[in-house]
């Protein structure tokens, strides 16, 4: 515990003033001294002087000495550095507090910028380390069907001497009891020492951080209280992040149920929607689009025939000749997806590129007649990607003759049906794929 | 010379917290100065050249930015780091900060680690 400072409650301007109006008042001389014997106030003792000591917090922290009315500067001195002792325990609490809002604040602001489990845990576990002295750190979280507990990251700052066996003990202890515990000597005649706190959220615990340390370390209640706070951010980022998983994984599935409605309807589409987004985003990588822009590429290319639900079975499983009527009914497609991925949010951004894979690239062609930069980029993949496969997936083999003359009749179209540069990059990755 | 910080807030709670924060530096020599207001920063600027203040931004009559404003453009103070603090939640212009020569600032509630690590690297001083 910090001691109050006697010297500088002595050399307060208005403590020297209210001390020298009383000796004043009460005609009497005094010195004070510290502990250490350095006299602060006044001149060395006088023949018959008593010491009268000052007491700050049950200590003697110096004393008054003089004749007996000297008792009252020391009683003034006792309560004016008692209040001082008070008043300085209130600042540490404050400033405690303020370093907890600024690491929840921190913490918070960094956690929720990721949706990743093992980045929200080192995040956790770097903060936790840096505050409370360790060795080693782990988070561990329950698995999907809640049997087993799986380390998602472990930082061991030191190479750890800790027993793991008896830490997993202690581990079990306090999820089976929900609250965080300190153990201070894990063993008998330990130097290990550990603080571990589960995470939850709500009633549902997902797993738990723990925080060890191998070198005579003895933690306390103020250890336990910060590594529950990191705890409680840890944990509800953890649980959205599950919850960012499960939406994920819904969207993924119904995309799947998408592709899967379109290819049970017509089998000569089955594995097109695969292939040509393969080929998509080969030719995006090598157009050097970003992961986001990917994405998109992968999900516009799964999805750009998906309006041939729409278009009824008898024209589009037709075996013959589409009459110029029924080709018109089968142009329709590429409207009637983006109307299909209208209604879902997340495929918003898709919706111009599936409607423009048939756009050519002069202009002739549908539904929109758009050309040049004015189709989107990833409708321009989809429709090399898209021509691509349908000259080379009639057959359960090609050979790379029938390849090559493939990507001839597309070289063939530059400017009028393809974006050349779309065609230079898919070119550029089927010779290194030849090559291979 | 011994090395001088300077305080400034017209909050008493806020002076004491930030006093004792920086307590630990009296032990290495440092001289810790507590003004109230704008007026007395700039009296106890000029007259003790503190090497490092901690100024409070909303004050009344003389701001923060007032102060900076004064001390680094007018009276032409290079060697002062000054340090401004606002209210969290209040919006600081940065670009305010950055035109009246302010070197760095923090919000409030303020981090001690922070000011702590701050101070010992402006004064050259490992705690």
């Amino acid at each position: 515990m910090e001691e109050v400072n006697l010297k500088k409650l002595v050399g307060k301007s208005d403590v020297k003033e209210i001390i020298n109006d009383i000796l004043k008042e009460i005609n009497i001389e005094i010195s004070i001294m510290d502990l250490q014997g350095n006299i602060l106030q006044g001149t060395s003792k006088r023949e018959g002087d008593i010491e009268f000591p000052i007491n700050i917090n049950e200590k003697i922290a110096g004393f008054v000495i003089g004749e007996s009315k000297a008792a009252i500067i020391s009683k003034l001195l006792s309560y004016l550095g008692n209040s001082e002792f008070d008043k300085k325990m209130l600042i540490k609490e404050t400033l405690n507090k303020y370093r907890e809002i600024n690491l929840l604040y921190n913490l918070s602001e960094k956690m929720g910028s990721t949706f990743e489990a093992k980045e929200i845990s080192q995040i956790a576990l770097e903060e936790a380390t840096r505050l409370i002295n360790s060795t080693k750190a782990e988070i561990s979280v329950f698995s999907k069907d809640r049997k087993r507990l799986e380390k998602v990251v472990e930082l061991n700052k030191h190479s750890s001497t800790i027993n793991d066996e008896a830490l997993n003990n202690y581990i079990n202890t306090v999820l089976d009891e929900g609250t965080g515990q300190i153990i201070n000597c894990l063993e008998n005649n330990s130097s290990e020492s550990m603080v571990c706190t589960p995470l939850k959220v709500k009633d549902k615990t997902l797993g738990v951080i723990s925080i060890s340390n191998s070198n005579n370390i003895i933690y306390d209640s103020e250890d336990l209280k910060l590594l529950n706070a990191i705890a409680t951010q840890a944990a509800i980022a953890l649980d959205n992040t599950n919850l960012y998983e499960s939406i994920r994984d819904t969207f993924l599935q119904t995309i799947e149920a998408l592709i899967e409605t379109i290819e049970k309807k017509d089998s000569y589409t089955a594995g097109h929607a695969r292939r040509v987004a393969v080929y998509s985003i080969s030719i995006g990588e090598e157009l050097g689009l970003n992961r986001s822009e990917l994405t998109k590429v992968r999900l516009a290319a799964l999805l750009h025939d998906i309006g041939k639900i729409g278009i009824q079975d008898k024209i589009l499983l037709k075996n013959s000749r589409l009459t110029g009527e029924e080709y018109e009914v089968i142009k329709k497609h590429p409207v009637y997806g983006a109307e299909i991925l209208e209604n879902i949010d997340q495929l918003k951004d898709i919706v111009p590129s599936v409607r423009g894979h048939h756009e050519r690239y002069d202009g002739k062609g549908y539904p929109d007649g758009k050309k040049g930069d004015e189709i989107p980029l990833i409708a321009r993949i989809i429709a090399v990607a898209d021509a691509f496969d349908a000259m080379t997936s009639h057959r359960p083999y090609i050979s790379n003759k029938e390849k090559e003359q493939a990507l001839n009749e597309i070289y063939k179209n530059i400017n009028t049906q393809f974006d050349p540069v779309v065609v230079e990059a898919f070119l550029k990755r089927a010779k290194v794929l030849q090559q291979n | 010379m011994c090395k001088k910080i300077l305080i400034v807030d017209d909050e008493p709670h806020i002076r004491m917290l930030l006093e004792q924060t920086l307590e630990d530096f009296e032990d290495e020599g440092v001289e810790i100065l507590v003004a109230e207001n704008g007026k007395e920063a700039l009296e106890y600027i000029k007259s003790e050249r503190p090497n490092l203040v901690y100024l409070d931004v909303m004050m009344p009559h003389i701001n923060g930015f007032d102060v900076c404003n004064i001390v680094k453009n007018e009276l032409n103070i290079r060697d002062l780091y000054i340090v401004l603090l606002t209210a969290k939640g209040q919006e600081f212009d940065r670009k305010k900060g950055l035109e009246v020569g302010a070197d760095l600032y923090l919000t409030k509630p303020f981090d001690p680690d922070l000011i702590v690590e701050k101070t010992e690297e402006v004064l050259g001083i490992k705690l």
